[in-house]
């Protein structure tokens, strides 16, 4: 402080104060250098987490594909034998009792064949909702990596911010008790249509 | 009959079309998001409609609304396939024109006899 060209001392407690307070400026400057480093490092390891859990989507989506591929031609050839079973069937009617009923077997199993590898490919409607149930986790390191970002920009960080892709999915998408869902969905619909019809 | 998927998954797509062509229905046709079947049904005389709710740039719920504000459409009947079954969703898909509702996982029975309801 200055009276006229004087320098007014400070008051020791004063002093005390600021010498405290360059301190603890200091010292904060420190701490924003020792973790800007880590920030910059979890910054850039969201990218390559999001990248690595698209690339399971897109590999169970590959081999759901195989797998469907396999199923349908399953599902063609066993038609095609169960054709041929009933032309065998319609085409000869002398043909002794015991083929007949090896025919028959050889139908009924087909049929059940059929009816398994549908209840394969119902299964195999996990990898559309387990892709949803992985939209949902990128979609929260998205939202971190933004976060992340948004910290390192006020601490003079400069960097390219990255457009994330549009990422459509159910919070709550399982695979787990469809019979049950449906059952309280189908009730919905019920009470919703009495209100509709009174 | 012919049949529009509207649905982003390709997986989805491909199990709804075995299952109807399993119960019956073997003229369908695809679309990846509510802005393609928008397209498609202005191509197509699409008689029946199933679509999903989570999709990109257009959701199957606006879908919906879309496809009954057009008169020409209007009558086709929606129905939503969606892992969505919360009452409240339930609600707005119906109050905005679907037809009726299903929940993913599925079987061919439920989807065979939800199509029944709507079509008779």
């Amino acid at each position: 402080m200055t009276e006229g060209n004087k320098l007014t001392p400070l008051p020791p407690e004063v002093l005390d104060d600021i010498v405290k307070l360059v301190t603890s400026v200091n010292e904060m400057i420190q701490n924003f250098k020792a973790i800007r480093e880590p920030i910059i490092e979890s910054s850039n390891s969201v990218p390559q987490a999001t990248q690595q859990l698209d690339k399971v989507t897109e590999e169970t989506e590959r081999v759901t594909h195989k797998m469907l591929d396999l199923v349908e031609g399953l599902m063609e050839r066993g038609m095609d034998t169960a054709m041929i079973v009933d032309e065998l069937l319609a085409s000869n009617e002398e043909r002794p009792q015991e083929d007949r009923d090896r025919l028959e077997e050889i139908k009924e199993n087909s049929d059940a064949d059929q009816n398994d590898l549908f209840l394969i490919m119902d299964a195999l409607q996990f990898q559309d909702i387990t892709s949803q149930q992985i939209n949902h986790a990128n979609a929260i390191l998205d939202t971190i990596e933004n976060k992340l970002q948004s910290l390192l920009s006020t601490l003079g960080e400069v960097f390219d911010v990255q457009e994330h892709m549009e990422r459509c999915y159910d919070p709550n998408a399982t695979v787990r008790d469809g019979e049950t869902r449906q059952k309280i969905v189908d009730n919905v619909i019920e009470k919703t249509n009495t209100g509709k019809e009174t | 009959m012919k049949i529009l998927i509207v649905e982003d998954s390709p997986t989805m797509r491909r199990i709804i079309r075995n299952t109807l062509k399993r119960i019956g229905y073997e003229d369908v046709e695809e679309a990846e998001d509510g802005v393609e079947g928008v397209s498609v049904l202005g191509n197509s005389n699409i008689d029946f409609i199933i679509t999903d709710w989570n999709m990109p740039k257009m959701s199957g719920l606006d879908f919906i609304k879309q496809v009954k504000s057009k008169p020409e459409y209007a009558e086709v009947p929606v129905l939503m396939v969606t892992t969505r079954s919360v009452e409240n969703d339930v609600k707005e898909a119906l109050t905005a024109g679907a037809a009726s509702y299903i929940v993913k996982p599925f079987t061919p029975q439920v989807l065979k006899e939800k199509m029944d309801t709507i079509l008779n």
